[in-house]
């Protein structure tokens, strides 16, 4: 059975497309058929990490969502350009062209046109997960995501304002009754592993959600800007471990 | 429109009369004409007409081109000795860039018409300007369009109809593009001027739109280049709607080089969602970083000593922002009065405990008195700190100590017992003190939101698609 997580952030800059990118390679390391797909309709970055030409994609996200390509027509099989021996990656980009990008946002989409993509990529490429990178904020694109996947993964990281909003954001999930999990990113390097251990057994207690783990901050994932994935560059760095046990995480999600 | 012909090697001795004659032709064919009279004085001299003032019956009413014919008649009968020519547009430029006003002009009309002014793209009409305006005396209109920064870019065309002017020979219509706009930055200055190693630096700028509108979304790349510039680290700046401007932060490495550092945002590093970018030249400031000076900490574990017991040397070390120091050296010398004891220990560190650990054994040949323990910690990259504490060391021949030495060193322990719990307490504490949880405002801001009516709608429509589902399984049972 497929399971479809959309991972979602108040605020921008949480690292939550670094975070999809990473859980989504280190899934399909592990054998897993994954999808993923870029709805940051309004500022799509995922095209960046796997390297891949905006010229070159035929159709995107944004014309499955015009009902103008079939989902699988905007997919992209990267699998063999990553290097995998088993495990699939499918990627859906989103248009990185101003006029579209403007069109998606000015005409919206139906709930049943996102849904039924989903479910058309899940049957058609037998995933056993769908990643979806959602524009940070809660706009209306963001609230179809959230309603249509299985679960949510909420990036936050300790900040003032982001726990502010992400905890906004839990309490609105909950109206859709789907499994909420809240992953800190970006820890600063001179707050302590206790400390922030500590301090997700709080936020999951006073949130009532499942606290999936914490990544802290990464010189060389800033450094890399965004042009590489860190689970397939540098396989025993620490912070390559912390995505490896967020993908195990997600493992167990029912 | 004054036009002006330039005449050289004239007849001018003795004074001797020209006369030209001008005729303009407007887009519709129509032709207009004057004269012009000069005394020749002098080899070469100009002349000029204003257009349509000086023809009788001319307009600028039509859009197009223009075409000027200037012909000599007196004193050598010479036609065509210069031609021309101007366009006459509804728009004040073909190309803008967004945020930049566009300006329709046209006239022709009869004074106090209703006229109407339509601006489509790709054939379709523009919603976002829509004009009707009344002529004045002149028959003349005048509208201005106000471009965003999410305006789409493109072909655009003007087209302007009076409801009761007759149709013009050539109508009042326009081609004019519009492009993405620049963005201009400034106030680009960094929060903290000179800092350690370590330390983070903030990087703040302001960003606006022609016409002066700030830029609220979008990022920046900021180019940080090391002393010698052969060093380069990057970091993103992102709207801040607290501080209402754009900022960045980056933390400045434990090896990172010393002295004047680069911030630079290059040309068009900035860019919001729209495709608008800037700035056009790059902008650089700069800031300077010093060697870290590194805190050492230390604690005793013994506070008096004898003859073959050991004198632990354990303390930690941090970098100015607080993170705990584990790679380096940190060494420890023991002193009496100026006089080294011993050779200097070296420490080394316990991750477990996250402390620098050190031993020495106190030998019959030490001096009895209070040892003064220097630790110093360094690393390779120039990065240093220092401390000391005073013990109590007690050796058989020199069992002197008073009263007062206990004393003192009470006091000595108990202040660097202090320091070290409040140094403790500060850094575990920092998560707690910095970020609250205002349970009753988050769920009162959730509440609006949930309250949303589309936020109702999908919940609507996603309960309906279940309940949908749901019959449908049962029909199939």
């Amino acid at each position: 059975m497929t399971r479809s997580i959309a991972v979602h952030s108040y605020k921008g800059g949480t690292g939550k497309t670094t975070l999809t990118a990473n859980i989504a390679v280190a899934l399909a390391l592990k054998g897993r058929r994954v999808g993923i797909m870029d709805m940051d309709l309004e500022g799509p970055g995922l095209h960046v990490f796997f390297d891949v030409d905006p010229s070159q994609v035929r159709f995107t996200m944004n014309d499955v969502l015009a009902g103008v390509a079939a989902p699988e027509a905007a997919t992209i099989r990267l699998s063999e350009k990553l290097g995998f021996n088993h495990g699939e990656i499918y990627y859906c980009p989103a248009s990185t062209r101003v006029s579209e990008i403007m069109r998606t946002l000015k005409t919206g989409y139906e709930v049943d046109m996102f849904e039924n993509a989903v479910k058309r990529l899940q049957e058609r490429f037998g995933l056993h997960y769908l990643l979806i990178d959602t524009h940070p904020g809660i706009q209306h694109d963001t609230l179809l995501a959230l309603g249509v996947c299985d679960h949510q993964m909420l990036v936050s990281r300790i900040d003032q304002q982001d726990i502010f909003g992400t905890g906004v954001m839990i309490e609105v999930s909950t109206t859709f009754e789907k499994p909420v999990h809240l992953v800190l990113n970006l820890i600063p390097p001179r707050v302590r592993e206790a400390e922030v251990s500590k301090f997700a057994r709080t936020l999951s207690s006073h949130f009532a959600v499942d606290m999936a783990g914490w990544v802290p901050f990464s010189e060389e994932i800033i450094g890399s800007l965004s042009r590489s994935i860190l689970t397939l560059k540098t396989p025993k760095d620490p912070i390559t471990a912390r995505f490896r046990a967020l993908a195990e995480r997600v493992e167990t999600f029912a | 429109m004054t036009l002006t012909v330039s005449v050289n090697n004239a007849i001018y001795s003795p004074p001797t009369p020209y006369i030209f004659s001008w005729a303009v032709k407007d887009p519709s064919g129509s032709s207009r004409s004057t004269t012009s009279n000069v005394v020749s004085v002098t080899p070469a001299w100009a002349f000029s007409v204003v257009y349509p003032t000086n023809f009788s019956g001319a307009s600028l009413n039509l859009p197009g081109v223009y075409s000027i014919n200037v012909s000599e008649t007196i004193p050598t009968s010479t036609p065509n000795v210069v031609t021309g020519a101007f366009t006459v547009g509804v728009t004040d430029s073909g190309t803008y860039e967004r945020t930049y006003p566009v300006q329709f002009q046209a006239g022709g009309y009869l004074p106090a018409d209703t006229v109407n002014i339509t601006v489509t793209r790709s054939g379709n009409p523009v919603p976002a300007f829509s004009a009707s305006r009344t002529s004045d005396t002149n028959g003349l209109i005048t509208v201005s369009w106000q471009t965003l920064p999410n305006t789409s870019t493109g072909n655009y065309a003007v087209t302007v109809v009076g409801k009761n002017t007759p149709p013009k020979s050539v109508p009042d219509t326009e081609q004019f593009v519009i492009y993405p706009t620049n963005i201009t930055v400034t106030g680009f200055n960094p929060v903290k001027t000179s800092l350690e190693r370590s330390e983070t630096e903030g990087f703040r700028f302001n960003a606006t739109y022609f016409g002066g509108p700030s830029v609220t979304l979008g990022s920046s790349t900021i180019r940080l280049s090391e002393p010698g510039g052969s060093t380069t680290h990057f970091t993103t700046a992102s709207y801040n709607s607290t501080l209402g401007t754009f900022s960045a932060v980056f933390i400045i490495p434990i090896n990172g080089g010393t002295g004047t550092w680069t911030a630079s945002l290059d040309p068009n590093s900035l860019a919001d969602p729209y495709g608008n970018g800037g700035p056009l030249q790059s902008k650089s400031l700069t800031f300077n970083v010093l060697p870290a000076i590194l805190t050492v900490s230390l604690l005793p574990s013994s506070t008096v000593l004898s003859v073959g017991e050991t004198l632990t040397i354990q303390g930690s070390v941090a970098t100015p922002n607080g993170a705990i120091f584990s790679q380096g050296t940190v060494l420890a010398s023991i002193t009496i009065s100026g006089r080294s004891v011993g050779s200097p220990v070296s420490l080394t560190y316990d991750p477990t405990r996250e402390q620098w650990i050190g031993n020495y054994k106190v030998a019959p040949s030490d001096p009895s008195g209070a040892w003064l323990v220097t630790v110093s910690a360094s690393d390779s990259y120039g990065n240093v700190g220092q401390s000391s504490v005073v013990v109590s060391v007690n050796v058989p021949s020199a069992q002197s100590s008073t009263s007062m030495l206990w004393s003192y060193l009470l006091i000595v322990l108990l202040v660097a017992a202090l320091g070290f719990i409040i140094l403790i307490t500060r850094k575990r504490g920092l998560t707690r003190r910095e970020v609250k949880l205002d349970l009753t405002a988050i769920k009162s801001q959730a509440d609006k939101v949930k309250s949303d009516d589309f936020l109702q709608s999908v919940r609507e429509q996603l309960k309906r698609k279940k309940q949908e589902v749901g019959l449908e399984k049962q029909d199939h049972d």
